[in-house]
Parts: structure tokens; sequence; C-alpha cells
């Protein structure tokens, strides 16, 4: 089952942030990873992800540097930083929060909408 | 070498970025993005041309993404930092070339030193049987941003004694040359006035002023005041001109007046 665009793209940055704190990685490697972590569930736009990542690297929540890959190819990567963490922190705490209050409203629906 | 379609869409991303130099970044970027992509399908059996197209596919519209990073690259930011970068760069540059011109001006101080040291030793060697006194005053005089310094006098002579000073002026790069070394004058306390670089002045005292090579930071020269009676214990010397009067005593005995 494909996942809502719209639901998504509200938690990028939330995705992003928790895919580098388990290590560097650069662009395509993070669109893999999210495919996989999800089953192939996830799957943005790839382009998205760029201005995401160059708005944390300007907010200081992500550093990068240039490496070359065994291709030959250079690859950029990402690093969290500390402001990163804390970001990621805070976003969790939001995203639980958030999830916590959906699923509160879904239980209590019962899963069908009743006429007023 | 580069794929033409890879090409393609990144300049339709970069159509839309205004900050020029961070084009060239975005490209490479994006181009390695799809690259790593299209190796990944082929790997997984894909054509290289399905490859490239559907790396191509999956980065989503190249307006919206050329927006989106035009928004986080806004011209007038981006230029403010780049000039701020640059004005960065030029004050370290300046001050490493001025901490390099220190350094070689303190060896260059020392080389005219030890040059105007030699003269002063070799006029003391011509002269050694007649050396009455031989000290070093120190710091004599600090005015304008000027400090002056004898750092050696030699006082030699029978009848007639000569006063050889070796004086340094430490100032300011940004200061003029200590030009007033060659006004300045002299009078001992027996009332004879001694002036150099004055052909037609009356007295016929002397005073000679060869200024040896100069630095930004300080100036050396050699004075020599000649014809000095035997009798005269004190020297003054004074710098006198547009209201302006400097002076310092020498003790000829061998040390500064009091």
């Amino acid at each position: 089952m494909k996942a809502d665009k719209n639901l998504l793209s509200g938690s990028t940055t939330l995705l992003v942030l928790s895919l580098l704190s388990s290590g560097d990685k650069y662009g395509y490697e993070m669109i893999a990873a999210l495919e996989e972590k999800s089953d192939h569930t996830f799957t943005l736009k790839e382009g998205t992800l760029y201005p995401i990542l160059h708005g944390l690297e300007r907010e200081g929540a992500v550093s990068s540097y240039e490496k070359e890959a065994p291709s030959g190819r250079t690859r950029k990567y990402y690093h969290i930083t500390r402001t990163g963490l804390r970001l990621l922190d805070s976003k969790k705490a939001e995203w639980q929060s958030f999830s916590k209050m959906v699923n509160a409203i879904v239980a209590e629906g019962g899963g069908a909408l009743s006429p007023t | 070498m580069p794929i033409p379609a890879y090409e393609e869409f990144c300049s339709r991303v970069c159509a839309h970025v205004r900050f020029k130099p961070a084009r060239a970044a975005i490209s490479a970027e994006l181009t390695a993005h799809m690259e790593d992509h299209a190796a990944a399908l082929m790997d997984r059996g894909l054509s290289p041309e399905e490859a490239e197209e559907q790396a191509i596919l999956a980065m989503g519209d190249a307006g919206e993404l050329g927006r989106a990073m035009d928004a986080l690259y806004s011209p007038f930011w981006g230029c403010l930092r780049l000039w701020l970068h640059r004005a960065l760069l030029l004050i370290v540059v300046l001050l490493l070339l001025l901490a390099a011109g220190r350094g070689g001006t303190a060896l260059e101080e020392h080389r005219q030193r030890a040059a105007a040291i030699q003269h002063l030793e070799g006029q003391i060697g011509t002269e050694a049987l007649s050396a009455l006194a031989d000290w070093s005053p120190g710091p004599v005089l600090s005015a304008g941003g000027y400090t002056l310094t004898a750092e050696r006098a030699v006082l030699s002579g029978g009848e007639e004694r000569t006063l050889s000073l070796l004086l340094r002026v430490r100032h300011s790069p940004w200061l003029r040359d200590p030009a007033f070394l060659r006004s300045l004058a002299g009078e001992d306390d027996l009332g004879n006035r001694y002036r150099g670089w004055y052909p037609d002045y009356p007295a016929f005292w002397e005073m000679d002023v060869s200024s040896a090579p100069s630095s930004p930071f300080s100036t050396v020269c050699l004075v020599e005041i000649r014809s000095i009676p035997a009798e005269a214990s004190t020297l003054t010397l004074f710098y006198d001109r547009g209201g302006y009067r400097v002076s310092f005593p020498l003790d000829l005995k061998g040390g500064v007046a009091p």
C-alpha cells in the first residue's frame, strides 16, 4: 500500500533527520534507505529531498562534505549536527503527540461517520 | 561524461534559481543523485536508457524543485554572504601580509642596526686613542607618535671633541618619515650652537646626519656633532620649528643629563 503523499510531506524533515541520526548519508542513499525501511511504502519525489537538506544545512541542523565513491563519482554526504539532534528530538515529540491525538480521534470515531 | 538528459533536467531546475553562484553545486548534486539512481536500476536489470528515464522521472517536477531551491538561495542574502565571505578572506590575507611584513621589518631593523653599529665601531676605531666615553643613553624622547632612542653615544677627541650618536626613531607605519632629524639642532652648556644641513648658517659648529635605509617602523641614523669644546659638560639636542619645541639633554661625561 502506498502512503498518502500529504501524510508524508509533513514529516519528511523528521524522516531525513532520523535517517541521518544512524550515520552520514548521500542523497540517493537516503531515498533507498527510506524505501527499504518502509518496505517501499514511502516513495517521495526524490527532488524534494534537496530543498529539505539545503534548508536543514542553512539552519545548522546538518553539515555536508564531498567524498569520492569507488566508481569515481563525487557524492555529497550529509551529517547530522548537535543542533540537528536537538531538532530531531523536538520533531519526534511533536510527531508522537500528533499521532497520539490522531489515534485517539480515530479510536473514538470507531471507524465510521454518523450523520448528525 | 554528463548525460544530456540529466543536464537538461538540471538546467530546467536552475533556470528558477536566481542566485547564479549556487547553480553549479545544485546541478552537480542532482546529477550525482540521478546517476546513483540509474546505476541502482541497471543493477536490477533495466537498460541504460530506461534507467536514465526513470531516474529523471523519479526526481519530480523540475520547476517545483527549482522554485523551492530559489526560495533557499535568495539573491540578496546570497550576494551578501558571498561578499562578506570575500571581505573576511581579504582581511585574513591582509593580516597575514602585515604579520609577514612585521617579520621582514624586524629583520630589516636588525640589519640596519648592525650596519649602523658597524659604521660607528669603525669611527670609534679611528678615534680609539682619543675615545673618552662610550655609553648607551637609551630612550630620550617620545612625542607625536615618534620615540627617539640614543642607542649608543661615543665622545672622542682632545681639545675639540666629537660626539657620535646612534639614533633610532620608532614610529607607526602611517606616520611620515622622521624628517625632523634633519632639523635637529644642538646647544651646549657654554652657549655654542650646532646645526646640520645649513651651509649658510653662521655657526661654524657641525652636525652631520647620515641616515641609514629606513623601514616602515623605524629609522636609524648616525649623528656626529663636531668641534665641541672640551669645557662643555652638557649638550642639549632640540627640535624647534613652527612653535613646536622638544629637547633632550645629554651629559657629555657619559650619560643622560638629569
